[in-house]
């Protein structure tokens, strides 16, 4: 499995069918890449970005599970 | 119509209940008539056999007396006639001592006769009518009696049952024992005395018991009959098919209701999701596939969360 695989398994977790999108949206916004050039390196600041991003639609706990889920691929 | 879960889990319970217990109990109830009539089946051969067993003991004491009684007549004539040496039969008969020993009653109604062994005439008989008969022309009108009496001929023991006509047009069975008396007359006549009486003389004491036990029996195989009748077997499965109907029913009612509380739970979140509502709580916790279908649920309104957002930014962009 890719990396970019990876993360959209550990988003759709919480997110559900949105993980994709919401990924290539923090990638393209935030990161300025596409997500499948990713590297392990970039995934503290996209877990950053998805925290804010997740937070303020579906608060701070999901927010940190998602956080969390990142980091984990680490 | 809608057929819910509750009533689908209620059918097939149900079914999976009663069904068995309608079979082990109609099985069971079979069993009990059958035992009960066996019982009383039993019963009845029972007292058959032991009133059968004790009529022949009785009949063949009775065989006993009557035998013992030919024979003690037989030797009492026998000691008579060594005491009296120059005697004939036509002195014998005139004399009432002789004619005493030689009619003797036996049982209740039966009484002994002295015979010529090789004539068949009857030389002494309770019945006047029947002294100096001869016997052989008893042998149309009473063939059972002949056919004892005949095997007489020529002075041979002999005993056996021959059927009696009573006045009333019934039969009923005698037995005769015929002696030979071992010593002769003056003019060389030779006796033999048969006793003879109706065998049930001696059986009529079982006949009473055996009109108390047939009596005892009927009521043991009316109670049998009665208690099987009353079903209280069959009241019984009836009362355990109720309980067990009660107990299926409330246990299928909690189980139903905890598998469709959820659902409808999640029925109506999702109604409310269809209406832009998208903050409300999931609070549905099981172990079980439909907390599986409200994680789901939850994703999903994530994820509807997440596209309005989405699409809130694509627009503040544009």
């Amino acid at each position: 499995m890719t990396l970019e695989q990876d993360l959209v398994a550990a988003l759709a977790k919480d997110l559900g069918p949105s993980a994709p999108q919401f990924l290539k949206r923090q990638c393209e916004a935030h990161l300025k890449k596409s997500p499948s050039s990713l590297t392990k390196a970039d995934l503290d600041e996209l877990a950053k970005w998805c925290y804010t991003g997740v937070k303020i639609s579906l608060g701070e706990q999901t927010a940190n599970k998602v956080k969390d889920n990142i980091i984990r691929l680490k | 119509m809608k057929v819910t879960i509750l009533i689908k889990l209620l059918v097939v319970m149900l079914i999976l209940t009663l069904v068995p217990l309608g079979i082990v109990g109609y099985l069971a109830l079979q069993d009990e008539k059958a035992i009960g009539l066996n019982a009383a089946n039993d019963a009845q051969k029972m007292g058959q056999t032991a009133i059968a067993d004790s009529t022949a003991a009785l009949n063949a004491v009775g065989e006993q007396v009557i035998q013992q009684k030919a024979v003690d007549v037989a030797r009492q004539l026998e000691i008579y006639l060594t005491d009296h040496p120059g005697t004939t039969i036509s002195d014998l008969q005139k004399n009432p001592s002789f004619s005493q020993l030689a009619v003797q009653p036996v049982g209740e109604t039966g009484y002994t006769a002295v015979t010529n062994v090789d004539s068949l005439i009857c030389y002494f008989h309770k019945s006047p009518k029947i002294v100096n008969t001869d016997l052989h022309n008893l042998s149309a009108a009473l063939p059972g009696f002949w056919g004892v009496m005949s095997k007489s001929q020529g002075g041979v023991p002999t005993k056996g049952y021959y059927d009696w006509k009573e006045p009333d047009g019934s039969m009923r069975q005698k037995y005769m024992y015929i002696a030979i008396v071992n010593a002769t007359t003056a003019d060389n006549v030779r006796l033999s005395v048969a006793a003879t009486t109706y065998i049930d003389e001696f059986s009529r004491p079982v006949q009473a018991t055996s009109q108390k036990i047939n009596t005892s029996i009927q009521q043991t195989v009316s109670d049998i009959k009665t208690k099987t009748e009353s079903m209280s077997s069959g009241n019984t499965i009836l009362m355990i098919t109720l309980i067990s109907m009660i107990i299926v029913i409330v246990i299928t009612f909690v189980f139903a209701m905890s598998l469709s509380r959820p659902i409808r739970r999640l029925t109506e979140i999702a109604d409310k999701v269809s209406m832009g509502k998208l903050d409300e709580e999931i609070d549905v916790r099981t172990n079980d596939e439909i907390n599986d279908l409200a994680e789901s649920f939850t994703r999903m309104i994530n994820a509807f969360k997440i596209m309005v957002s989405l699409q809130d930014e694509e627009e503040e962009k544009k």
